[in-house]
């Protein structure tokens, strides 16, 4: 009873939270509220930079935190290296997932993780700021206040509330933070430090995707 | 009886007929185009036979829409026209295009009997005791950048079984994901947006062709007006088009035929009257044959209306045979006085060309008994209108044009060819029949315009995945024993990978694998079992590992009944047949498959699994109903030879008999000789030749047993022949191939049956004097 009053209350907190962004807006309005620098590393060949990632888990006290680095490619995807608190590599490419972890090795495809595709996009476009493509699938917000910009993302179609139920970008100079809330309240942040824009992937990185 | 009262006996009865027609045939008139429809049941029980129709209509049933632009947006909008336009057309009775969100989400039924539903991936690992490998992936998920897009919660599935298990119970459209809420395939610069539909019917159903094509044509226009591409994938294009096409040919061709029969009977009697009269007895015989037929069958085939039409060049010989016994005596010929001269002839033909008929009268194959049935009562009305009307309604030709074609009939005196002639026909023939070769495939009698396969292909191609009529059908006494046959298919499927499959055992287990996958997840579930240790490093308290214990001892099964009327398992009922007379049934569908042969096999040592490949199937029933109407071919001509024996004695009833027969044999040579195909049209048209041959043959010596000058009745064959090659070589020219087969094989026979009647009639210096 307990848990299922719990679980409830999960499910109503992104409605509220959602009215922070009263109206849905424009790709091209939401861009002009990003700062400059941002759009500039968005634009670049890759971008690397390490994150702080923390879980909220329905019933789990503390959340689970995790963190490393990633290298995101244009056009190839992300790679998510996480160090603590254990050492993985997943490597986000298409329609695809590879998960490494010491020796072994563990390939997704789409067929087994038809949500893939679309959160392989979501990251993509996350990083190379591509609002035209994250507007097919979300509802697009945004608010700006002094040098602090806000993006608000809440999925167009049934089909994507089950994986997402919102997501939430904000950033001064860069991006900073990234917070996606699931389909049974679930919450995910990610804080994103020392982004770096690269004119060019490292070879080592180009040898990771597949 | 006077002639006035056969007349008036006549009038009654076709008023009857036509009453009949207009009121109860005409109305209820169902056309059905479906070649496999024309598959007679075959051994297997009737349950099994209606499964499997059922399995192969849904198939037929389906089509898939790819819309294609560079710009997304353009795609979508494009799609969606083209969606709504389908929605909005009676023949279409769903079309899906955004995926409902229920199709996703596990149901609560499922939710609550999770603990007994586990991938057979999954369940593999657990027995094999890699549970700690699911646990560390499990948490290697946790922290992986897609970790969030589950469909479970970590509380309710620690280990991510269930989320597996939902993940991979129901089958992916290929090579598409969801974008945007609908299925989207990039291709290159193009994105191109899936829409699936469902035909209210069956697309080979007469009733649905003209609004399934309306529907097409309107779905495509308004996805290209919104600038997309649209390449269509399915059964119903091609049976639009194979319909549209054969009724096109139908009405050139048989019109046409039609047109030159008339022209040609104004020609040779300079009077309209004789063409209308022609049509009058080829007309009401088609009337009267679709009565009978649609009465005794309940539909018509559309092939029994193309061999039906074609016998149009039949019946006609009658008409001819009367209208041209007056040049017997030009000057003083009165309509009443032909029965008496043609009425041996006539009685003789139709009496060989029924007997003839009445041998398929009792053939497996539906369409066979359809045919023999329509043209024996097509070609009885057409000779009984020639016999009882025609006496009242025709009248003498104009003189002249009729002395003119008598001298042309003149060429067509029998005569002897030297002993070589028959020699070479036989060097020739020989080779040519050692060269047939029979070929039943159905796809080679049923093309499709180039353009539909082309696009049926970058369909596979885009998608990376194809839809297969070929599939297998299960059945067991109860619904559970069913579900364990089908697992024990699917576990040989999951071992072999010769196909991607879709099966209700897949996303709902037989109780007894349920209860298996719980016995695996028992121990893991104990106080200090693997889940609750897993779930304390993660930092939970100890609730939640006790409480899914707790759910775990007190969770239910999950059953087909409550299963498969949720949202999200519902799409599967398709598959799942039901009862029949105590056996339940399901059905295995399959895509992309490898290796058709390996799957055979497979179902051949499963109990209660059987293989249908419905193209073979059916390929296989045309070559054993090729052969069946050869047989009944072979016994057609024994009992004409017992006709013509007893009429003209054993030496001249055998010189008859050798003009069809002749025939026959050249033109099979000549198919052979050509590389053109012995099918069963090519059967069916040989015995169209031996009832046409057979008329001349009795129509060459009956006129000079009656003492009538030979010239008369060689101007009767001549026209006929005439006629005949005209409604039938028009048949040659059709594009549907079997309609090919059957024209071409016509033509040849009756050329080569025409000639061979002349060298085997009895000479003009045999003949009794006038």
């Amino acid at each position: 009873m307990r848990a299922g009053l719990l679980l409830a209350l999960l499910l109503v907190l992104p409605a509220a939270r959602a009215e922070l962004f009263p109206t849905p807006r424009r790709a091209a309005e939401i861009e002009a509220l990003v700062s400059a620098e941002t759009r500039a590393s968005a634009h670049g060949a890759a971008l690397t930079g390490s994150f702080v990632q923390k879980k909220f888990l329905a019933e789990l006290p503390q959340p689970l935190r995790s963190s490393g680095d990633f290298v995101y490619a244009r056009g190839r995807g992300v790679i998510w290296r996480v160090r603590q608190p254990l050492s993985a590599e997943y490597v986000l490419a298409g329609n695809s997932l590879i998960a490494r972890e010491g020796g072994s090795e563990q390939r997704l495809g789409a067929d087994a993780q038809p949500g893939l595709a679309a959160v392989s996009r979501l990251f993509a476009a996350l990083f190379a700021l591509d609002l035209e493509s994250l507007e097919r699938d979300f509802l697009l917000y945004g608010e700006r206040s002094g040098s602090r910009w806000s993006i608000g993302l809440k999925p167009r179609h049934a089909a994507l509330a089950g994986a997402l139920t919102e997501a939430r970008l904000d950033g001064s100079r860069q991006l900073e933070r990234v917070v996606i809330t699931d389909g049974r309240g679930d919450r995910t942040e990610i804080e994103l430090e020392q982004l770096q824009a690269l004119d060019a992937l490292p070879p080592e990185a180009l040898a990771r995707f597949p | 009886m006077s002639q006035p009262a056969r007349f008036r006996l006549w009038l009654a009865a076709m008023a009857l007929l036509l009453a009949y027609f207009g009121l109860h045939t005409a109305p209820n008139l169902k056309l059905d185009s479906n070649l496999l429809a024309m598959l007679p049941a075959q051994e297997r029980d009737p349950g099994a036979e209606r499964a499997s129709r059922r399995i192969s209509d849904a198939f037929a049933r389906r089509l898939l829409f790819l819309v294609g632009a560079e710009d997304y947006a353009q795609a979508r909008a494009a799609a969606a026209g083209l969606a709504a336009s389908l929605q909005a057309s009676p023949a279409f009775d769903s079309v899906q295009f955004e995926p409902d969100a229920g199709a996703l989400r596990p149901s609560a039924v499922e939710q609550a009997a999770r603990f007994g539903l586990i991938s057979a991936a999954d369940r593999a690992r657990l027995a094999a005791g890699a549970a700690d490998e699911l646990r560390d992936e499990a948490l290697r998920a946790l922290y992986s950048p897609a970790g969030f897009a589950r469909l479970t919660a970590v509380v309710d599935d620690p280990l991510g079984l269930f989320d597996h298990q939902l993940r991979t119970a129901l089958p992916v459209p290929g090579r598409a994901t969801l974008e945007g809420g609908v299925l989207a395939i990039h291709d290159g610069a193009k994105v191109w947006l899936l829409v699936l539909a469902e035909t209210r019917d069956s697309p080979f159903s007469q009733a649905i062709q003209q609004p399934l094509a309306a529907a097409l044509k309107a779905a495509r226009a308004a996805a290209e007006t919104a600038g997309a591409e649209v390449l269509v994938s399915g059964v119903a294009p091609h049976a639009v088009a194979a319909s549209a096409r054969a009724r096109a040919e139908m009405v050139w061709l048989g019109g046409g035929d039609l047109l030159a029969c008339a022209l040609l009977m104004l020609a040779v009697f300079r009077s309209l009257r004789p063409a209308l009269l022609g049509l009058l007895s080829v007309g009401l015989g088609i009337v009267a044959a679709l009565c009978l037929v649609q009465a005794l069958f309940g539909s018509l085939h559309f092939l029994t209306l193309v061999f039906g039409t074609s016998l149009i060049g039949v019946a006609v010989d009658y008409a001819i045979h009367f209208l041209c016994d007056q040049f017997r005596d030009p000057r003083h010929w009165r309509p009443a006085d032909a029965p008496a001269h043609i009425g041996p002839s006539l009685l003789l033909g139709l009496g060989t060309a029924v007997l003839g008929y009445a041998a398929f009268a009792t053939a497996p194959l539906p369409v066979l008994r359809q045919m023999a049935v329509f043209s024996a009562s097509g070609l009885s009305v057409a000779a009984a209108t020639v016999w009882l009307a025609f006496p009242t309604l025709a009248r003498p030709a104009a003189m002249g044009g009729g002395e003119r074609w008598l001298r042309l009939a003149g060429l067509l005196r029998p005569r002897r060819a030297p002993w070589w002639f028959w020699l070479l026909l036989v060097a020739l023939a020989v080779p040519g029949l050692l060269r047939l070769k029979p070929v039943d495939d159905l796809r080679q009698l049923q093309s499709s315009p180039p353009a539909l396969i082309a696009e049926e292909q970058r369909v596979r191609a885009l998608l990376g995945s194809n839809f297969d009529s070929r599939h297998f059908l299960i059945e067991g006494g109860s619904e559970q024993q069913l579900l364990e046959r089908e697992e024990a298919l699917t576990a040989r499927l999951d071992a072999l990978r010769l196909s991607d499959y879709t099966a209700v055992s897949r996303a709902l287990p037989s109780l007894k694998t349920q209860d298996a996958n719980r016995a695996l997840l028992a121990p893991l579930l104990l106080p200090q079992g693997l889940i609750a240790r897993h779930l304390a490093a993660l930092g939970y308290g100890p609730e939640p590992a006790a409480r899914l214990a707790a759910e775990f001892a007190a969770a239910p099964r999950l059953e087909p009944a409550t299963a498969l009327s949720t949202d999200r398992l519902k799409a599967l009922t398709a598959l799942w047949l039901g009862e029949d007379a105590g056996v339940w049934r399901s059905a295995v569908t399959l895509s992309s498959v490898k290796d058709a042969s390996a799957l055979a096999a497979i179902a051949a040592d499963l109990p209660g699994v059987q293989w249908h490949d419905p193209v073979t199937e059916t390929t296989a029933v045309l070559a054993s109903q090729r052969q069946e109407a050869l047989r009944r071919l072979g016994l057609i001509y024994l009992l004409i030879a017992v006709v013509l024996t007893v009429r003209y004695g054993p030496g001249e009833g055998l010189r008859a008999l050798a003009a069809p027969l002749g025939a026959s044999l050249l033109t099979l040579a000549a198919l052979g000789w050509c590389g053109l195909p012995l099918n069963l049209f090519t059967v069916l048209a040989l015995l169209l030749v031996l009832g046409i041959g057979n008329d001349y043959v009795i129509f060459l010596r009956e006129g000079v047993r009656a003492g009538a000058p030979p010239a008369a009745s060689r101007l009767a064959v001549g026209l006929a022949a005439m006629t005949a090659l005209l409604s039938f070589g028009g048949l040659a020219f059709s594009s549907t191939p079997f309609l090919q087969s059957l024209g071409l094989t016509l033509a040849l026979g009756i050329a080569t049956t025409l000639t061979l009647a002349l060298f085997t009639a009895p000479l003009d210096s045999q003949a009794p004097p006038a």
